[in-house]
């Protein structure tokens, strides 16, 4: 994936997550792709894992593309994480029955969430509050992190998603 | 035009240690002459995502070279997914895409504008190594080895008739998707056991 440049953009650092810390959860739980579409949410996670180049970042055009791709890197042995916002996890629920859950794939999803509870936009119908209520529905297992010292859960999570062959998730309030 | 069937078969013989991940009525028919090969993976049940799929394989074991092999209306399900293959290089990944121009699974619908569509002008554009467009037998057997020993990503677009018929969508539920974990166990095995 290549990162350029723009001028004039401001990039969106969460105030809440630090990505440098989430980029060294991924590491510890020997994550070895990131498969993801950009979001702004993450740019900083991006640059971070890019530079560093311990993780291969496989860049998508569709999010739902990202689930097939972690479940046939499961099959080959590779530990991967899925990075997408709400609405790429929205439009990947078929992906997720059809490949994962059908092939029994193991890997981590995170799905980036803007907002909480107490924002304006928390009843916009485009933000991210049916994210929850989909997964419990999914019958997934997530963990919300709201804060950077949620993330040291990470490598459990990948290791429960691992004995269970299946996705987990967690969701990044960022 | 060749048949799908007559395709499949061929390269079965010319198969050697290849992963081949294939959907749908490729799937059936692959599994069917193939006599159910333990490297053959048939499970994914999302249209579009077959060679996404075999794509994250692919990245994974650099050692294994990956086939996949999907319908036209699966290709158009995520056309995007050439453009991630070609980004991500895997040079050890061969797609076939059987066209036909119709959903046969569901009972010919054609698809749509699909004689206008140029997939392996797409493929090329979007940056695959190889692009076949072949549209009689007697080639296809002439390139088939060059398809298969080519550095990927590369993709062979066949243009077909239909093959012989192994299940009726009715029988879908009962003939196909029960022997899905039979199949994932099966593939599971294979993999680890060609590490």
């Amino acid at each position: 994936m290549q990162i350029r440049e723009v001028p004039g953009h401001v990039p969106q650092i969460s105030k809440k997550i630090d990505c440098s810390v989430l980029h060294d959860q991924l590491k510890a739980a020997q994550i070895q792709y990131l498969v993801t579409l950009p979001e702004s949410p993450y740019e900083e996670l991006l640059k971070s894992v890019q530079g560093d180049g311990m993780i291969r970042v496989i860049q998508v055009c569709r999010e739902s593309e990202g689930i097939a791709i972690c479940s046939g890197l499961y099959y080959g042995g590779a530990k991967s994480a899925w990075l997408a916002s709400f609405k790429g996890f929205y439009n990947s629920i078929d992906s997720i029955l059809g490949v994962a859950f059908r092939t029994q794939s193991s890997f981590l999803m995170m799905i980036s969430e803007a907002g909480t509870k107490t924002d304006s936009l928390w009843r916009d119908p485009e933000n991210g509050r049916h994210s929850e209520a989909l997964l419990k529905c999914l019958d997934i297992p997530y963990c919300v992190f709201n804060s950077t010292a949620d993330l040291s859960v990470i490598p459990q999570l990948v290791s429960i998603s691992a004995s269970s062959v299946k996705p987990i998730v967690g969701i990044l309030r960022f | 035009m060749m048949k799908r069937d007559q395709c499949l078969k061929s390269l079965v013989e010319r198969r050697t240690g290849e992963a081949v991940v294939a959907v749908w009525q490729a799937g059936v028919e692959w599994e069917e002459y193939s006599k159910g090969h333990p490297l053959n993976f048939t499970a994914v049940r999302t249209m579009g995502e077959c060679s996404t799929f075999a794509l994250g394989l692919a990245l994974a074991r650099p050692d294994l070279k990956v086939i996949a092999l999907e319908g036209d209306g699966s290709l158009l399900m995520n056309l995007a997914g050439l453009v991630t293959i070609a980004a991500a290089r895997p040079k050890n990944f061969v797609q076939f895409i059987f066209q036909n121009g119709i959903y046969e699974t569901t009972g010919g619908q054609c698809l749509p504008n699909v004689e206008e569509v140029n997939f392996a002008g797409i493929a090329r554009n979007c940056g695959y190594e190889a692009v076949y467009d072949l549209h009689d037998f007697e080639t296809y057997e002439t390139e088939l080895d060059d398809i298969l020993a080519s550095e990927g990503p590369v993709i062979a677009i066949l243009h077909v008739e239909a093959g012989e018929r192994h299940t009726s969508a009715i029988d879908w539920g009962s003939k196909v998707r029960s022997r899905d974990l039979e199949v994932v166990s099966r593939f599971k095995r294979a993999l680890n056991a060609k590490c």
